[in-house]
């Protein structure tokens, strides 16, 4: 009995031991939690700072320093608030175009070193007024946050491309890929629109990408669904699946790749009087076009950007995938294929085909 | 002792290490060819258990320091029993400020390693206190709190996986052998000395305990591919806890999962505490029986304790913690290669001794 109630005691002067551990702990009430980090340049200083604070009351609020380092700046913003910065919640990086140019690496390094900061976030740069669109706001609706611009379970379509702050660290690190970051502005209604897609070298921006040829990029990276593809006349399908097989060769000269890609494809609108072999040849010839005139600017910025390294891990030794970017790359012959198969045209039969079913065919 | 929680308890002991050390040290140990120098451990791992369970079912009902004991004498097995206790001293240490560091980096950044070790060491010391019995039927507990976290949080990284970040597959001069990161990786080993300190009749047979080595070669495999597969091995070699990471790049809108990495932290730290406490057993009996055997068992362990916590405290960053690693790499390799096949000697002798 008595060693009970002792033993009791024990567990309850343990229990106050660990209580008085939370002495430093500040509420939940007593935090700011912002979302969007902006890291623009800085009129007297290297960075500056924005960050995108919601509140409860569905607006945003904005806090703002310069410094030398971010850590800094937001050491400086922490200063002049009325709460403590907390990072834990920071979904997105809006980096001002201009020090994309000069070279992301120390901003990326401080994101994944940061134990606070989530490495799931992703990187945007803004191609645009840098400070209209930090400072964007649209009328206060709670359910709608900046992050879900890029959210593949929200408002994600292929048109957009989009990189986590891991892997554009991986990027910054490997010998096979280069990374292509998303460009935004601030939109009119909308919190942001898309304007295209950064190529980047190394850690530095070195070209752009516009909408189209970003979805052809994340074709070609096998991120393809709900993809839309307008062709001439009215006409649009839909991008059911996509198959993509690469031929690789290695020669004395350096590597070729041919890739096939097959996609399979619906039809969502569609001018009367034009059959489906038609829409396969018209979409092949203008995707095969496309293609290649993507490629051909991809390489004129020698970027490997679409991970065609990662490719050719297979048949190389350590020492020529250390070499890929400076030495094989350049040299590689690259070439698409691409071919169209129109699966169905969703509630309609396809009427072409059966002539004998065309006895009573109204021709528009 | 009962066979299934026997084996569980092999299987998390084994885990621990897994889930800590080893990934980070395989990673670093080669850059090609991962798969080559894991296998080659637990061929070696499956050779030492051999000689090891043959010393034991050669002296039925007898733990390893009796058999080295009885055909040796009382000095020479605590001779052969120093480099032993050093290595499981220095482990001791190395993974409860391992663990406390990991805690505190992860979920508690602003409470000092002091506190967290000092509860992580509580903790060790209640299992130690409790005996390994106690530990073996807790096992069976543990596996089915903890098993379920890790392997959610292995496969559901495989949504981010780049298959082709696994080549180069073939390292045709075993670079690895020439670093002492790999060398550093054989504390995995470390898991299955429990099985000769415990004085038993039920027998645990080597098929049965191959099998699980099966399961956890399984198991060091994935920890190692895949941070490999997520990251590539030139960005993973940066980082300190490989596996971690992988599980931070998950993201899923499920709000209990929003943030993995702290059940992965959990689940690790919850291995950690039962291979800390074990060890502290394996290491109390060892002094009780060869150097103190008129003091009481739990006066010893708390002295232990206590000896281990405070130097944790001394230890002043991550930097020693990865010189004292290389050192007892020797000593690991003495005390899970060297050991067991000296056991295995004696126990041959022991039963010529019997017999004739």
């Amino acid at each position: 009995m008595r060693r009970g109630l002792l033993l009791k005691g024990i567990v309850m002067f343990i229990i106050t031991l660990l209580l008085s551990g939370c002495w430093d702990t500040k509420d939940i009430n007593k935090e700011y939690l912002p979302a969007v980090m902006g890291i623009g340049k800085g009129k007297t200083e290297k960075y500056r700072i924005i960050l995108q604070v919601p509140n409860a009351s569905g607006r945003t609020q904005f806090l703002e320093k310069e410094a030398k380092s971010i850590t800094k700046a937001i050491d400086l913003i922490q200063t002049d608030a009325e709460k403590k910065i907390v990072l834990v919640h920071l979904r997105l990086l809006l980096i001002e175009k201009e020090l994309a140019e000069q070279g992301i690496d120390n901003i990326v390094d401080f994101a994944v070193r940061a134990n606070d900061i989530s490495i799931k976030g992703m990187v945007a740069v803004v191609d645009g007024d840098f400070e209209k669109t930090l400072y964007h706001e649209i009328s206060p609706t709670p359910e709608v946050s900046s992050y879900d611009f890029f959210n593949e379970e929200a408002g994600w379509t292929p048109n957009q491309s989009i990189i986590r702050i891991w892997e554009a660290y991986r990027s910054l690190n490997s010998y096979s890929e280069e990374m292509a970051i998303p460009m935004l502005k601030n939109g009119e209604h909308t919190l942001f629109v898309f304007k295209g897609t950064a190529v980047m070298k190394e850690d530095r921006m070195i070209g752009t990408l516009d909408q189209e040829e970003t979805l052809l990029y994340n074709l070609f990276k096998g991120r393809y669904t709900g993809g839309t593809i307008e062709l001439a006349r009215n006409t649009s399908v839909l991008i059911e699946n996509a198959n993509i097989k690469h031929h690789r060769e290695w020669s004395e000269k350096g590597p070729s790749l041919t890739s096939d890609i097959t996609l399979n494809v619906v039809i969502t609108e569609s001018p009367k009087g034009v059959n489906n072999t038609q829409i396969e040849k018209e979409m092949r010839e203008q995707l095969n076009r496309k293609f290649n005139e993507t490629l051909a600017k991809i390489k004129g910025y020698r970027s490997d950007v679409l991970g065609i390294g990662l490719l050719y891990r297979p048949l190389l030794s350590e020492g020529d995938i250390t070499a890929w970017k400076s030495q094989w790359f350049p040299a590689l012959k690259q070439r698409i294929n691409v071919e169209v198969n129109v699966l169905n045209e969703i509630y309609f039969k396809n009427t072409d085909q059966d002539q004998n079913q065309g006895g009573m065919l109204k021709s528009r | 002792m009962n066979k299934i929680p026997t084996l569980s308890l092999f299987v998390l002991l084994h885990l621990a290490s897994i889930f800590a050390i080893f990934p980070e040290r395989m990673i670093a140990a080669t850059s090609k060819g991962h798969w080559m120098a894991i296998t080659l451990l637990f061929a070696v791992e499956l050779g030492v258990l051999w000689f090891y369970l043959k010393a034991l079912s050669l002296a039925p009902g007898k733990t390893v320091i009796d058999i080295c004991r009885e055909t040796m004498g009382a000095w020479i097995t605590r001779l052969i029993m120093l480099p032993f206790m050093t290595f499981l001293l220095i482990e001791l240490l190395l993974l409860t400020y391992y663990q406390a560091v990991e805690i505190k980096a992860v979920l508690l950044q602003r409470t000092p390693v002091a506190a967290i070790s000092a509860l992580f060491v509580l903790l060790c010391l209640y299992g130690a206190w409790k005996g390994l019995v106690v530990m073996v039927r807790a096992s069976m507990g543990w596996i089915f709190l903890f098993m379920p976290f890790i392997l959610f949080s292995m496969f559901i990284s495989i949504k981010n996986f780049r298959f082709h970040y696994i080549f180069p597959l073939w390292d045709a001069d075993l670079s690895f052998l020439f670093r002492s990161d790999f060398y550093v990786g054989t504390v995995i080993f470390a898991g299955f000395l429990f099985l000769g300190m415990t004085a038993t009749k039920t027998k645990i047979g080597f098929g049965k305990t191959a099998a699980a080595v099966g399961i956890i070669y399984m198991f060091a495999m994935a920890s190692v591919y895949i941070p490999l597969l997520i990251f590539g091995q030139e960005t993973v070699l940066h980082l300190q806890y490989p596996m971690l990471m992988a599980s931070d790049t998950v993201d899923l809108e499920w709000v209990v999962f929003d943030w993995l990495p702290s059940f992965y932290v959990v689940s690790s730290s919850g291995l950690g505490v039962i291979k800390v406490s074990v060890l502290l057993w394996i290491l109390v009996a060892i002094l009780q029986q060869l150097f103190a055997p008129i003091l009481d068992r739990r006066w010893i362990l708390s002295v232990v304790s206590v000896l281990l916590y405070l130097a944790c405290q001394w230890m002043p960053n991550s930097g020693t913690l990865n010189s004292y690693l290389y050192v007892n790499s020797y000593f690991c390799l003495y005390a899970t290669i060297g050991f067991p096949i000296i056991a295995y000697f004696a126990a041959r002798q022991h039963r010529k001794k019997v017999s004739g």
